[in-house]
């Protein structure tokens, strides 16, 4: 069992890791991940919870405190219990407001104040600043064990230098895994999928070390309970107030800590995997904490007194020469490091990116948010340094604090101040009346307590703090000697600390939002969160001027050139205008900024958003403050928005009918011309043929004589048929036609129009197509005026070779209709409108043998029987519909 | 008289889903009240590690099987109104 076995393990586990991610993500993006959205992943992937705080130093606490490790555990699970009330609503609003983070889900609620972004990224770094070294501490201790099984005792030095070494390493992997690009939505598939493998890994290897415990070096459960009630922390009573206080820090840490937000919130895809959840993470936590008793009492028993008790998970299989479960124990814990420490620098780099360096970086850079080029690999490299800055500041605080602290008290700190968090989240999802300046109030009040109380003690006096100070009060104040504030002697100080940082918090919170009123854009935030169904998010109405091109370059920069353009293109084509730039309305500076949102943060987008379209947002809350309701304001300018669309419809009819009203009054100029040289044509044929005829019957030959008779007859007629159109029209238009309505076959009336229509049908060939039993009850005589009519058209306009006309009927939704096809050149889409108008006649007149008025006639007639005719679109030649009522 | 069936299910139903969410809110309230239970024991004197251990192992394990019960009933109520 070489050391270097170990190492090599440890590096080859990671590289799986790596691996597992890396396909993770390749798979995610093929197939859309359906798989990777299983409710027994998210449930795994919480259990970045456990981390080497839970795999070494549970049994340790156990050890030194009895039965109080518990409290960590049991926190946890009855919030997710609880996850009705809850967690549902978190994860609801966050989705909503595509929150990255902690700190952005606090900026967002808060009116996207930068500020709180900043403290709340800020409380986060320092509490995870122990909770990181405890991961280094636990590690390399885990190392040195194995050095010293290999028979070298590290001195001080060497353990420095290796937890050096662990730093590094881990800097490397989270970069590499976490960081290898920015998601619009900031979901790892491959992180959640490699942490769910090590949740499975750390459970395996720790109920392993537990069952070798129970039935290898125990005789099985009942001897374990006898040698439970005879160990030393039988004999350890706990203090009640220790109890309730640590399982109160631990389930407010459960949803506050920047990594349980990430796997619990931000990598949620389905609300309904809570359900799951609800009970399975319990379990899991439950299964986890079982041998933690047993290892710890056997440790006591078998190991020498010197032994750290954190880690007998490790030194009791070694002991026991068990060598391969000592390798499984040591990768549980390397598992439980590493993941913790890849999700916790991940959660905060976001933060930190987002929150701290991306203001800067934007408000420094002159042209701010306008200049071009990616602001993507800004981000990724500020995510990077985040990383190593993190842990960094982890090796630091593993140094101050000399390595040698209990795991379980390091991890205590860091729950304490992480737990500031918590009223300022609660009351922003519950407490509509809960504003920037009190959260940021009750943020720093405890912020201070708890740096004071329990943080700048924890490394020991003399390190940050004199030991005069500690002993007796800055400047001999007693009453605020960190351990004991306002003469609370004597108590826990975990508990003492957490007592008055709560307090304060939530004082501070009250007053400050009791005190000060929530600048509009803030409350409309504010009732989306705490009422989340009944306000779906809406926008806030903004006045900026930008152009479309300038956001679309900002936005390529932030989101990646192809969503940001799908993005303007459906804009664009909701706005109805497809193939151009939108316009910038609120909604699309709205849309804009959520996407934004889900990668630089809610703060940061608002930022550049604001920046870019000029809005600065001074003219949202004057405009809103002038009204003083939000509501109101949207409500009137919605309905002067519809009230001007409606003008602007109106206007467009009025535009239209005028068109046609011109087209029709020249058409009428046109036509009373025609219909002038229409009737002068055969009258003056008639007159003619007449006044010769008069001169003297003898200059004819009589077949002269019968030529110009049958001219005169023939041109009367042609008169007369104008003539009958002309009133015929006139008498439909006036509705004095009589209706002689009965029933009849379909089949029977289109014979009779075909016969009737007979010079038309012996040029044109004629197909029909129609039902067998089609009967109308209607004015036959009408409708077959109107069928002649469009069979005589037919003949007219259609096909100048081979014409053919097809005629089909059939019933569709209580119509019976009739359709007439031919395959002429059709009739231009300009004309579709005027060629049922009186008068109108299409532009080509050679042909047309009456005056127009025809289609007119046919209208009127469809119209006086209760139906309608229409030309067909989309289709080479001309269709004509009839459409009447189904007698049925 | 099937629709009077169809009356008496759904308010069978409402009701179950308003017991449902009654359990939900109180089982946490429920389970701080069954963890403290221990601290009373050690002001009596009775305080017995093994049993404690036991006692709140077999506490969690009813939780978990509670909540596990009622996650089904909910996504089963869901799966119902999908259907209608």
């Amino acid at each position: 069992m070489t050391f270097n076995l170990i190492v090599t393990a440890a590096l080859a586990y990671g590289a799986l890791l790596f691996a597992i991610a890396f396909f993770a993500d390749r798979y995610a993006a093929k197939n859309g991940g359906r798989w990777l959205r299983s409710p027994w992943l998210y449930t795994l992937s919480l259990s970045v919870y456990c981390t080497a705080w839970t795999f070494y130093g549970a049994v340790g606490y156990a050890a030194r405190s009895g039965l109080e490790f518990l409290t960590i555990y049991l926190g946890p699970s009855l919030v997710m219990i609880g996850w009705w009330a809850l967690l549902r609503r978190l994860v609801k609003v966050a989705h909503q407001h595509r929150v990255t983070s902690i700190a952005d889900l606090i900026s967002a609620r808060y009116g996207k104040s930068a500020l709180l972004g900043v403290m709340v990224t800020g409380l986060a770094v320092l509490a995870t600043t122990p909770y990181i070294a405890l991961q280094l501490q636990s590690v390399t201790l885990s190392l040195a064990v194995f050095a010293r099984a290999d028979g070298a005792v590290w001195a001080d030095g060497q353990v420095a230098s290796a937890a050096f070494w662990v730093a590094a390493g881990l800097v490397v992997f989270a970069v590499l895994f976490g960081t290898r690009n920015v998601h619009a939505n900031e979901r790892h598939h491959g992180v959640v999928m490699a942490i769910a493998a090590e949740a499975v890994v750390k459970l395996v290897a720790l109920a392993a070390v537990g069952a070798f415990v129970v039935w290898g070096l125990a005789d099985g459960i009942g001897d374990i309970m006898a040698r439970i009630d005879a160990s030393p922390i039988a004999r350890d009573p706990q203090s009640g107030s220790r109890w309730g206080g640590l399982t109160a820090v631990s389930a407010m840490a459960f949803l506050t800590l920047p990594r349980m937000f990430q796997v619990l919130v931000v990598e949620n895809v389905d609300e309904g995997h809570l359900i799951t959840a609800s009970w399975a993470f319990p379990a899991y936590m439950m299964a986890m904490s079982l041998f933690v008793v047993p290892i710890a009492v056997v440790g006591l028993e078998v190991l020498p007194a010197s032994a750290n008790p954190d880690l007998f998970v490790l030194s009791l299989p070694l002991h026991a020469e068990q060598y391969g479960l000592a390798m499984l124990a040591f990768l549980g814990g390397f598992s439980s490091a590493t993941s913790m420490v890849v999700v916790a620098t991940i959660a905060l780099a976001t933060m930190v990116a987002n929150h701290a360096i991306l203001p800067v970086w934007l408000s420094v850079t002159p042209q701010g948010a306008a200049i071009s080029g990616d602001i993507r690999r800004t981000v990724l490299v500020a995510r990077r340094l985040s990383i190593a800055a993190v842990l960094g500041l982890g090796y630091l605080y593993y140094r101050l604090s000399g390595g040698g602290v209990a795991l379980a008290s390091i991890g205590l700190i860091s729950f304490t101040g992480i737990a500031q968090i918590g009223p300022v989240l609660i009351a922003g999802l519950f407490w509509r009346g809960a504003t920037r300046t009190g959260a940021a109030a009750g943020l720093a009040a405890g912020f201070v307590f708890w740096v004071w109380c329990l943080l700048l003690p924890s490394v020991g006096a003399g390190g940050l703090l004199p030991e005069t100070v500690l002993q007796n009060g800055p400047y001999g104040i007693a009453w605020l000697r960190p351990e004991a504030m306002f003469g609370a002697v004597d108590m826990d100080p975990v508990v003492h600390a957490l007592l008055w940082s709560w307090a304060a918090n939530v004082i501070g919170l009250i007053i400050g939002s009791m005190l000060t009123r929530a600048a509009p854009l803030e409350r409309l935030v504010a009732a989306q969160f705490t009422a989340p169904a009944t306000f779906a998010s809406q926008s806030v109405h903004r006045a900026g001027s930008t152009s479309a091109d300038e956001l679309m370059i900002m936005s390529q920069r932030v989101i990646g050139a192809g969503e940001a353009q799908q993005l303007f293109a459906e804009e664009a084509a909701l706005q109805g205008a497809p193939d151009r730039m939108p316009q910038v309305t609120p909604d699309l500076l709205d849309k804009l900024e959520r996407k934004m949102a889900g990668a630089v943060g809610a703060a940061t987008a608002h930022a550049m958003v604001g920046q870019i379209s000029g809005e600065a947002g001074v003219s949202v809350e004057d405009m809103l403050a002038l009204a003083d309701e939000a509501a109101q304001i949207l409500d009137y300018s919605n309905r002067l928005e519809a009230k001007s669309a409606e003008q602007e419809a109106t206007a467009q009819a009025l535009r239209e009918a005028n068109a046609k009203l011109l087209a029709i009054g020249r058409q009428k100029d046109a036509f009373l011309s025609q219909i002038s040289h229409e009737l002068r044509t055969p009258m003056t044929a008639i007159r003619s043929m007449s006044e010769v005829m008069t001169e003297g019957p003898e200059a004819l030959a009589p077949a002269d004589q019968e030529r110009f008779a049958q001219i005169i007859y023939s041109e009367t007629e042609r008169l007369t048929r104008l003539l009958d159109d002309l009133l015929d029209l006139s008498v439909l238009e006036n509705s004095a036609m009589p209706l002689n309505v009965a029933e009849i076959r379909m089949a029977d009336l289109l014979d009779q129009a075909q016969s009737a229509a007979q010079t038309a049908t012996e040029r044109i060939s004629i197909s029909v197509d129609l039902p067998p039993d089609l009967r109308l009850l209607t004015d036959s005589d009408r409708l077959l005026q109107v069928m002649i009519n469009l069979i005589n058209n037919a003949a007219k306009y259609g096909a100048d070779h081979d014409p053919e006309l097809r005629i089909s009927a059939g019933r569709d939704a209580g119509q019976v209709w009739i359709e007439f096809a031919d395959n002429g050149p059709g009739i231009p889409d300009d004309q579709k409108e005027l060629v049922f108008e009186k008068f109108a006649r299409l532009s080509d007149s050679r042909k047309a043998g009456g005056a127009g008025l025809g289609l007119a006639i046919c209208r009127e007639i469809m119209t006086r029987l209760g139906g309608r005719i229409s030309l067909r679109d989309g289709h080479p030649g001309a269709v004509f519909r009839l459409e009447l009522p189904d007698p049925r | 008289m099937t629709k009077g069936r169809d009356a008496d299910a759904m308010m069978r139903a409402s009701d179950q889903r308003r017991q449902r969410e009654v359990v939900m809110r109180l089982l946490p309230i429920l389970g701080v009240f069954l963890c403290c239970i221990p601290l009373i024991w050690r002001a009596d004197g009775a305080w017995e590690t093994s049993r404690v251990v036991a006692y709140m192992f077999s506490v969690w394990a009813g939780m978990i099987i509670a909540a596990a019960w009622l996650a089904r009933s909910v996504r089963r109520a869901s799966r119902g109104q999908d259907d209608l």
